[in-house]
């Protein structure tokens, strides 16, 4: 049995504007592992949205071939689907009914057990607002209330296209406790997100789209460590520790107070070598690659502004 | 699929605006049966009374007289077609009931009058219940949803026709029947006369009604799977109906008046309609008259045609198209 949760091959997809032909997806290979949170990233427009349509049966491909969980779509798709859990970007719900009363309707068209709604309305913890009307809900509550429509079919595989999206820091901060959660309980999630603080933090793996195609994929860790590391030098006499530096035979750029040394060198190395000819650096850090840079490098655009800080001490 | 009907029948009587329409529909059938039954209210004593004296009046005006007199003298010419003596006498002999405020109630006039417009005013309803309630899905983005905890399709769509087909039924059968009920009860409590086919008529009409209640809704909820959206389908069905009319009249084409929607409607709703086809141009050289005839199996044959198109291209779009 094969031990891709989703696989795709030659996947396209073009869609008509205006009569004009866009290509959106364009022979896209994709492979997940069962296990773990796989991120699904590249800029906007580049065609994660359209994939993921067309990996929930939403989108027929034009070409292509598509297996989830082992089912070979079309054929496979209502068998893979009620395996699978899915929070679109967009609403999905009657905003004039409750959320308990939403989730309660596609439990019957599922043939779920109501009891089901109980549980996963607990999980999300929003019980307290279930008999309010979804037109009221906050949007973090929206999201919730998705997340918990997707957990109602016990899924093998939840597919989350930028969950947190829109919502305030605290909301974000809970879709990222809770991704990982689901992933410790045994689920396989897919995250689509702009948000690449959030993926390096919660994904083991990641692929990396433009323009409809693969530009990258594997572990997060292994793509990181293609990335080239630097180090961060605070001295106060930046021309002698810049001497000093380059005759060792690093690369130095100076920006501004600091001495930003290219390369993979340990820190402490640097801090000693210095110390050697008697300068004394009050700061020494590690610039760590981060995915931001990487996917930077990768597809030559910004995605979303990161919240957190690119250097660690 | 039984479950997934309960389902769509939930999501029909949930859904505020077909709440609101559908009260909208019993109030209008309630205040049109009232103002059917206070308007042909029996007379009082006085409104008699008056009625009496204005009678008496008449016959004593003189040129009542001389009408009479004119008539008693032709009478007796004995020419064939002309009236006797007797018919002259009750022909003007001035009757009270002619001068009574207003008519008593009848069932069969309403049938022509007020019941065929409450049963258009229903289904115009049920018309836009039906495009709310698809338009909804696609407007909130819930069909998303409920196609990733059902995705086989065709299920999905017979689900929801069905539903929108038995509702459309059940409101339509509950509030023009309510109407004829109510009306046949103030007859019966008037005593007012009526031949035997007049209640059967009757059910007929409100069969008829409801059928046509029935493939609106469906016919709407089609439409609107078709174009996503409850406007689009609202402006197509206005301008086929009132558009069409307009070209229609404009073609210079003989008898096209009788492929109007319009036409066809009330050819369904009505026991026998004749109606005046002015695009018919033999009535210009006498060889034929204007009044022309739609039966009830020529008009329920084109509505279901149109239905039977509508229902394809949407079953096809809901099939293959991207959601």
């Amino acid at each position: 049995m094969s031990d891709l949760v989703v696989e795709t091959r030659g996947l396209r997809k073009v869609y008509r504007d205006r009569g004009r032909k866009v290509v959106a997806v364009d022979g896209l290979d994709l492979a997940v592992e069962r296990g773990g949170v796989h991120g699904f990233l590249g800029p906007n427009g580049s065609g994660k949205t359209t994939t993921i349509r067309m990996l929930l049966g939403l989108a027929r491909p034009d070409a292509g071939e598509i297996t989830v969980l082992g089912e070979r779509f079309p054929a496979g798709v209502p068998a893979a689907l009620a395996r699978v859990g899915a929070v679109l970007e967009r609403g999905q719900f009657a905003p004039d009914l409750s959320g308990r009363r939403n989730l309660d309707l596609l439990a019957r068209a599922a043939g779920l057990p109501s009891n089901r709604v109980d549980e996963v309305l607990e999980q999300v913890e929003l019980t307290a607002v279930a008999k309010r009307r979804y037109r009221g809900y906050s949007l973090g509550m929206k999201r919730r209330l998705g997340l918990a429509a997707a957990l109602l079919k016990q899924p093998e595989l939840v597919i989350l296209d930028e969950p947190s999206n829109g919502l305030d820091p605290a909301g974000i901060r809970d879709m990222r406790d809770t991704i990982p959660r689901l992933a410790e309980s045994g689920v396989s999630v897919v995250l689509s997100s702009h948000i690449l603080a959030e993926v390096q933090q919660v994904c083991s793996s990641v692929t990396i789209i433009s323009e409809g195609a693969l530009l990258k994929a594997g572990r997060v860790a292994d793509l990181l460590g293609e990335s080239t590391s630097r180090t961060r030098v605070g001295v106060a006499d930046v021309d002698r520790a810049t001497a000093c530096l380059l005759g060792a035979g690093y690369e130095v750029v100076v920006e501004g107070a600091f001495l930003v040394v290219e390369g993979h060198e340990h820190p402490e190395v640097i801090s000693r070598r210095l110390a050697d000819v008697g300068i004394y650096p009050y700061e020494v850090s590690a610039i760590r690659p981060t995915l931001e840079t990487f996917f930077l490098k990768l597809t030559g655009h910004r995605p979303t502004p990161m919240p957190d800080p690119e250097v660690e001490a | 699929m039984k479950r997934l009907i309960l389902v769509e029948l939930t999501r029909y009587r949930t859904r505020r605006a077909i709440v609101l329409l559908v009260l909208l529909a019993a109030l209008l059938a309630a205040f049109v049966a009232f103002q059917s039954a206070w308007d042909t209210r029996p007379p009082t004593e006085a409104e008699i009374a008056t009625a009496q004296a204005n009678a008496d009046i008449e016959a004593t005006r003189a040129g009542l007289q001389e009408d009479l007199a004119q008539c008693l003298k032709d009478a007796t010419s004995g020419v064939a077609g002309v009236p006797g003596a007797e018919q002259c006498r009750e022909m003007y002999a001035p009757n009270t009931a002619s001068y009574l405020p207003r008519d008593p109630l009848s069932l069969t006039g309403t049938l022509k009058g007020n019941g065929i417009g409450i049963a258009i005013l229903v289904v115009g309803l049920l018309i836009i219940a039906g495009s709310t309630f698809a338009g909804a899905d696609w407007s909130s983005g819930s069909m998303r949803n409920q196609v990733l905890f059902e995705p086989r399709r065709s299920r999905v769509w017979a689900a929801k026709a069905t539903a929108v087909t038995l509702s459309s039924g059940l409101v339509a059968l509950v509030v023009l029947g309510g109407f004829w009920l109510s009306l046949t009860l103030v007859a019966a409590d008037r005593d007012v006369p009526h031949g035997s086919g007049v209640l059967e008529d009757v059910g007929w009409h409100l069969l008829r009604a409801v059928v046509l209640a029935m493939a609106a809704g469906l016919g709407a909820f089609a439409l609107t799977t078709v174009f996503r959206g409850s406007f689009a389908t609202l402006s197509v069905l206005f301008t086929y109906s009132v558009g069409g009319e307009i070209v229609f009249s404009l073609l210079p084409i003989d008898g096209i008046a009788r492929w109007s929607l319009g036409n066809n409607v009330f050819g369904w709703l009505e026991t026998n309609l004749r109606f005046y086809d002015p695009t018919t141009r033999c009535i210009e050289n006498g060889t034929c008259k204007g009044a022309q005839h739609i039966s009830h199996l020529d008009a329920g044959l084109y509505l279901l045609a149109l239905l039977l198109i509508a229902l394809s291209v949407s079953w096809w779009s809901f099939r293959r198209r991207d959601i």
